[in-house]
């Protein structure tokens, strides 16, 4: 059984809306692929292709209009709110600007012990304080950055603030959506560094959504290819990259710019 | 190159003034020179002083803004001209194309309007006679049906659409010079490879010189004839693009070729390089590099190295550059 299991899903946007019928427009048209346990997922596509309503659906942020997101064989969406809540420790987020994503108000130790809410069991307030501590010796953070605020963080510092917090619950999957497209080439290459180590160690699945096919061929093993609301192509990074069967994924990756 | 460069900034220094009136420095000891038809590639990271340098050579630094050293476009000093000098070459002979075409752009104010704005106050031209030749430069920027959506406001149209709109306006005067500053950051790789096709044509039909501003170093190595790379406010290396990524002098580069996704193969652990970019206001005494260089040795936390050219117009910032090299 894989870990996730996106079925059919479509969304659309519009219709009746709270300021009247507005066009309908089709975001995600019967979407299907599966992720499977302690791997890495690739979603490619450009502006427009679906890719962060996907993940909102996935994370059960946002319903979808047909279809269902399995986790272990769980429908996500016959789920009660409360018991949804409670299966959020396995299933966790990083979003691509991490200054929008993390509270400026908040201290790194509160930001990163966040999701600890969601555990049934409420861990002690110094056992909250070790875990945050591990969590972020595991991206690579000493214990003196828990008392200081996101803006005293570069941009990858802040990214890794948002993987401890991610990682903190143990989770199966982590959904990055665009996670090193605002950092600097030279702190892109630690992060996903980062996201490598996570998987091996932890046995993290991760679905990694990115408009650059360059880092997606360069971590992923499995690769999804979208467009306009739709999946072009699905299959190995070897199978993608290697023997398109798509002209679109084909014009994807021609309009790469290597150098020679 | 065979005349004078077209531009040519010299030991170029831009410091801000802070609140507490304290100088902070952004920018040292930068030298370049673009000719006519040539593309100059800028590359360097967030906090590298990339966009005040374009600032600087466009005139249109804040205030606060305290500038040593020279910029010589067509031969002429553009440092310490006035206001009304400044707006007769802005726009007219240099041209500039913004990251973010939609905080460039008049919400205000239709497409075709915005692109015949320049035409009328720098050419004199009737408003009537600018809007057609607006409407030719739209179609000539791939812009669809250009004819039917010159009335269009930016808002109406795609990310992409609206960085050509940003491209016909600095073309509309056909500029000497475009100053481009990520002009394909915010665009989909599709749409980048057609926008940039763009900017090669104007460079070759109209001997434009192109100086092209970019994190990304594909880009640069697809357009660029020369590079430059910055780094925490000064100049590591330059030369030819090709001499520059084939066999990089300065340690900072070579990490920034090791580190583009995919260089160590599929699935494998990629090159970093360690810490993250010091802010200008801290940076380490001697190189700025040092603390992150994998090369270092004890002297380079001394004293700032010197720029230092060699071999065919290339230079290097590095003490140890030369010194391999004579290994």
């Amino acid at each position: 059984m894989a870990l996730l299991d996106i079925r059919g899903i479509t969304r659309v946007y519009g219709g009746r809306t709270p300021f009247g019928l507005e066009p309908p427009f089709t975001a995600l048209d019967n979407v299907s692929f599966s992720v499977s346990a302690g791997s890495i997922h690739g979603l490619v596509g450009e502006s427009g292709s679906g890719k962060s309503t996907l993940a909102r659906i996935v994370m059960a942020l946002d319903r979808p209009t047909t279809g269902d997101i399995f986790l272990e064989g769980q429908s996500l969406f016959s789920l009660p709110a409360r018991v949804l809540k409670r299966r959020r420790r396995d299933f966790q987020m990083v979003f691509q600007d991490p200054l929008a994503s993390l509270d400026p108000r908040y201290t790194v130790a509160r930001i990163v012990a966040e999701p600890l809410h969601v555990l049934e069991q409420k861990p002690r307030s110094d056992e909250v304080r070790q875990k945050v501590v591990d969590s972020l010796g595991q991206v690579g953070l000493s214990a003196d950055a828990l008392d200081r605020f996101p803006h005293e963080f570069s941009g990858g510092q802040r990214q890794r603030i948002a993987f401890a917090r991610a990682l903190i619950t143990r989770p199966k999957l982590v959904v990055a959506d665009e996670p090193v497209s605002a950092l600097d080439l030279s702190v892109q290459a630690q992060v996903l560094n980062l996201i490598m180590d996570m998987r091996e160690k932890f046995g993290t699945a991760f679905l990694f959504i990115s408009h650059d096919l360059a880092v997606v061929e360069a971590i992923a093993d499995q690769v999804t290819v979208m467009r306009h609301g739709r999946i072009v192509e699905t299959g190995t990074v070897e199978d993608v990259f290697d023997r398109p069967q798509q002209a679109y994924t084909r014009e994807l990756l021609a309009a790469q710019l290597p150098l020679k | 190159m065979t005349s004078a460069p077209l531009l040519r900034v010299d030991d170029l220094a831009v410091s801000l003034r802070l609140a507490d009136g304290r100088l902070l420095p952004i920018l040292s000891d930068i030298s370049f020179a673009i000719g006519r038809g040539e593309t100059l590639g800028i590359v360097g990271e967030s906090g590298s002083g990339k966009t005040i340098l374009s600032l600087a050579v466009i005139g249109l630094l804040p205030e606060s803004a305290v500038v040593s050293g020279q910029i010589l476009f067509d031969g002429k000093p553009l440092t310490g001209l006035d206001d009304k000098s400044l707006c007769r070459i802005r726009g007219s002979r240099i041209g500039m194309i913004f990251q973010e075409p939609t905080a460039a752009l008049n919400p205000a104010m239709t497409i075709a309007d915005q692109v015949a704005e320049g035409i009328v106050l720098h050419r004199g031209n009737s408003w009537r006679e600018a809007r057609r030749q607006a409407i030719e430069l739209l179609d000539r920027v791939r812009i669809d049906q250009a004819v039917r959506r010159a009335d269009d406001y930016p808002h109406e149209l795609s990310g992409g659409q609206r960085q050509r709109v940003g491209i016909a306006i600095a073309l509309a005067l056909e500029p000497e010079l475009l100053i481009a500053d990520e002009p394909t950051t915010a665009l989909d790789a599709t749409v980048q490879r057609e926008v940039l096709g763009i900017l090669t044509e104007f460079v070759r039909e109209k001997d434009m010189a192109l100086m092209l501003v970019s994190h990304n170093l594909g880009v640069v190595a697809h357009m660029a004839s020369r590079m430059l790379v910055l780094y925490a406010g000064t100049r590591m290396e330059e030369g030819e693009t090709a001499d520059v990524l084939g066999d990089p002098r300065n340690p900072y580069t070579r990490g920034l070729l090791a580190a583009l996704p995919g260089r160590t193969g599929r699935g494998r652990r990629m090159a970093s390089i360690r810490g993250t970019v010091p802010s200008l206001a801290h940076l380490p005494p001697g190189c700025r590099f040092a603390g992150r260089c994998p090369d270092e040795i004890p002297l380079c936390s001394q004293d700032e190295p010197g720029w230092r050219a060699f071999g065919a117009a290339r230079g290097v910032r590095c003490l140890r550059a030369l010194t391999t090299e004579s290994v």
